[in-house]
């Protein structure tokens, strides 16, 4: 079948109404699109659209749209960007809290979000079940941002194969949660110096993939660099695989997790400091089957550190290699064998 | 590209912006010293642009250049934009090439047309549309056609309706942010190797060309999605040749060699691809392999493999794979050729497997390296089957980890084992396993238990 037009399609057309590759603002045009289309599908078809100020879409089922990006459609924040909300934020006027009626469920899917060295990228700011799926943000202080959710804390969103680039600037946090009950799955996220932040609970991490570079303002502060930063408890970590930074996995003094078939890797020594996971209280939370991958002799690797002792946690089945990890706390809590390559391999 | 001289030309890629009386179309790309005699219309300057000069249309002028082009190089979006103050310096006889003008005025028709002028239709969202240029369902050879497009659109979304679309030489997009293209295949469509075809390399090669690793760019994320793609029984299918997470979605792969090969990446040998929801039915050939993978950082979600000696075969680290199912046809096969099939290979090291099936093949998981962890992965085999089966081999110590690995045997005992590790030692582990003990020989497994053997 080969459709002849935009509406055999159903989605309105934002080149219908607002011109691409101007360089000029058209936030207002494209918030009047989306004001003026309850329930639809917006497409953005390839082309720049550049944004002064946030866009945002409507969290009530009877006013929600989706927003819905060819793969070269590039939402870029102007250059006078000012504000320290994201480009776009979904959920964030007429607000809502319900799942009965049809059109709660929208999605941000496709395109590029720019936040050209000075903006947030999207945020989540109210709404349930929200989708953001097959986005790539480039060049953001914040790449993705989840609010407190609605329901009591719960957001419900379902977050898939999302790339983040930041903007290497120090703070600079690819993926920030202040919500519960999200499914977060294939990120990857670079040039940030914490990958992911999370400040709440019950949210289901499962291939989230944060990369450190050593981006000229970020180098002075590779010590303060975590993958994953986790303040809260009761999160799962399934297959996330921390890249380069100096902390792997960040445990907060109440955090409660499980983390299962997690992994730290660093391809270089620089900055010497190279900790698994760090418990800033005791250690309660459960790693299974996680490896961490130390290379450098003269690096001071840590499998884990622990600011207070005891603790209720374990430590199944580690992959480390015992002669590079310069700290035996692990031990205390390992269950199980330590599994590593043998010298033969 | 930078500008040499008004004699030679400069060849860049400007946006335009559009009067009523022209159709933005594809991209033209000029061969320098080309004959210029031909049937295309292009923009050319007539006048020099300072840097910090306005670009206006009135500036260029229609003139014919030859239809043969080659792809030679393109200055960014963010020089030079008719409509803004131009940032670099222009001249006389530098040549417009994005976009030709058709001659055929639309803008009586406002129902037909948007802010631009363009056309509506599909490509009103945006997507060149294939058939606008080649003609599908004719049996003819239309690799060089299919690249022309590609080649003529970058960073635009190249999307092909139902039909058939023969190639006799492989399809390549760019692993270049900035002149990159996704391929958007409609669910019939079909991209099928010519009877003739003869390449060793994949049917579409995707950071095929213009290699570059840079995931600051963008347009560095592109993908292939949808449709199928048939290697007539030859071919190989698809192979992610360069670039940075690239994807490749919900695409049917049949008849083929080699379904899908991720070569060694271009980041250091990370390639960073997220593949998902893919169906490959391979040519059952001796040497078929469903996944190739040859780079690291990848992941692989909701596959069936089929008609394959090899389901999976790694060749490298840090892979992810969650949701594989990997089913050995037998009718037709020697029993030599069953004796020799597995189903994951992995040379590799530190790869992970989530819930990955082994149906059929006589080694379910061959891990030949260390540190790799399976998790909640059965190997099982058809009630027929009589000959050898082995759950999980190694040629060397185990040094992996397997945890609640199911093997489900139908061939007699002699046949049967849940681990064999040709060296002794290691310190892998094998935790919680299900299998029926009595069903197999070697004890292998038992020095490397955690917990418990589960049956029923």
């Amino acid at each position: 079948m080969r459709f002849n037009s935009a509406e055999e399609l159903g989605y309105v057309i934002v080149t219908d109404y607002v011109k691409a590759n101007t360089g000029e603002d058209v936030s207002d045009a494209i918030q009047k699109v989306i004001d003026e289309n309850p329930n639809r599908t917006i497409f953005f078809p390839d082309g720049e659209y550049i944004l002064a100020k946030s866009i945002m879409t409507p969290a009530a089922p009877e006013k929600s749209v989706a927003l819905k990006l060819s793969n070269y459609a590039i939402l870029r924040a102007s250059a006078d960007w000012n504000s320290d909300e994201a480009m776009v934020r979904l959920g964030a006027i007429h607000s809502a809290n319900d799942i009965n009626t049809p059109g709660s469920n929208y999605f941000f899917e496709g395109g590029i979000i720019d936040g050209n060295n000075v903006a947030n990228g999207l945020s989540i700011d109210g709404g349930r079940e929200t989708a953001v799926r097959y986005v790539s943000i480039k060049r953001t202080f914040i790449g993705l941002y989840i609010k407190y959710g609605v329901n009591n804390c719960s957001s419900d969103c379902d977050i898939d194969t999302v790339n983040i680039v930041g903007n290497g600037k120090p703070g600079s946090i690819g993926l920030l949660i202040d919500a519960c009950d999200n499914t977060l799955t294939n990120m990857r996220i670079a040039s940030v110096q914490i990958g992911v932040k999370v400040n709440h609970a019950s949210n289901f991490f499962r291939n989230i993939h944060p990369l450190f570079i050593y981006e000229p303002e970020l180098v002075d502060h590779y010590q303060e660099s975590y993958g994953f930063y986790d303040t809260s408890s009761g999160n799962w970590y399934d297959m996330c695989y921390s890249d380069q930074f100096a902390t792997a996995f960040y445990m907060g003094p109440r955090t409660m997790n499980i983390y299962d078939i997690c992994r730290s890797f660093w391809y270089s020594p620089a900055g010497n400091k190279q900790v698994g996971f760090e418990a800033a209280g005791q250690f309660n939370s459960v790693l299974k089957s996680c490896e961490i991958n130390f290379r450098f002799p003269k690096v001071d690797g840590k499998y884990i550190t622990v600011a207070e002792e005891g603790g209720t946690g374990s430590i199944d089945t580690p992959l480390v290699n015992d002669e590079l990890c310069k700290d035996d706390t692990y031990k205390k809590y390992t269950k199980g064998n330590v599994t590593w390559r043998p010298k033969s391999h | 590209m930078r500008r040499t001289s008004a004699k030679r030309g400069v060849f860049l890629l400007i946006s335009v912006a559009l009067i009523l009386s022209f159709t933005l179309s594809s991209c033209v790309i000029i061969k320098e010293g080309a004959d210029t005699a031909g049937t295309v219309e292009v923009l050319r300057l007539t006048k020099d642009i300072s840097v910090g000069e306005k670009i206006t249309p009135n500036k260029f002028e229609k003139v014919r250049v030859a239809e043969e082009l080659v792809w030679i190089g393109a200055l960014s979006d963010a020089d030079a934009v008719v409509g803004k103050y131009s940032r670099i310096e222009l001249g006389v006889g530098d040549y417009l090439i994005e976009g030709y003008l058709s001659v055929e005025k639309v803008e009586e028709n406002k129902e037909k047309v948007d802010v631009d002028g363009n056309d509506r239709g599909f490509s009103a969202l945006g997507y060149v549309v294939m058939t606008d240029h080649v003609k599908a369902n004719t049996g003819a050879d239309l690799s060089r056609e299919i690249q022309k497009v590609i080649n003529q659109n970058p960073k635009s979304v190249i999307y092909f309706p139902d039909g058939e679309y023969i190639i006799s030489s492989p399809i390549a997009t760019p692993a270049n942010g900035d002149v990159s293209v996704a391929l958007k295949l409609s669910d019939n469509a079909v991209i099928k190797a010519s009877d003739d075809w003869s390449d060793s390399e994949a049917m579409i090669r995707l950071g095929g060309m213009n290699e570059r690793n840079d995931i600051n760019v963008r347009g560095s994320n592109y993908y292939l999605e949808g449709g199928i793609i048939d290697g007539n029984g030859k071919a190989k299918g698809i192979s992610i040749d360069h670039g940075r997470e690239t994807s490749v979605r919900d695409v049917t792969i049949v008849n083929t060699s080699t379904g899908l090969l991720v070569k060694n990446g271009a980041n250091s040998g990370s390639s960073d691809a997220d593949i998902e929801n893919i169906r490959i039915y391979g040519n059952g050939a001796l040497s078929s392999v469903g996944l190739q993978i040859q780079g690291w950082d990848n992941t692989f979600s909701n596959m069936q493999i089929s008609n394959v000696q090899i389901g999976v075969k790694i060749e490298t680290a840090a892979n992810l794979l969650r949701d594989i199912h990997v089913t050995y046809v037998q009718s037709g096969k020697l029993e030599t050729a069953y004796r020799s099939s597995i189903g994951f290979l992995d040379t590799g090291d530190r790869n992970w497997y989530d819930n990955c099936t082994s149906e059929g093949f006589s080694v379910g998981f061959e891990i030949r390296s260390s540190r790799s962890i399976l998790s909640s992965c059965v190997a099982k085999w058809y009630p027929d089957q009589t000959s050898k089966q082995i759950c999980i081999y190694t040629p060397r110590a185990w040094g992996s980890i397997a945890r609640s690995c199911a093997a489900y045997f139908t061939a007699p005992k002699e046949n049967c084992e849940y681990l064999v590790a040709d060296q002794g030692g290691g310190k892998g582990q094998i935790i919680d396993p299900v299998f029926d003990e009595t069903r197999v020989n070697r004890e292998d497994y038992k020095s490397h238990l955690c917990g418990k053997v589960v049956f029923n």
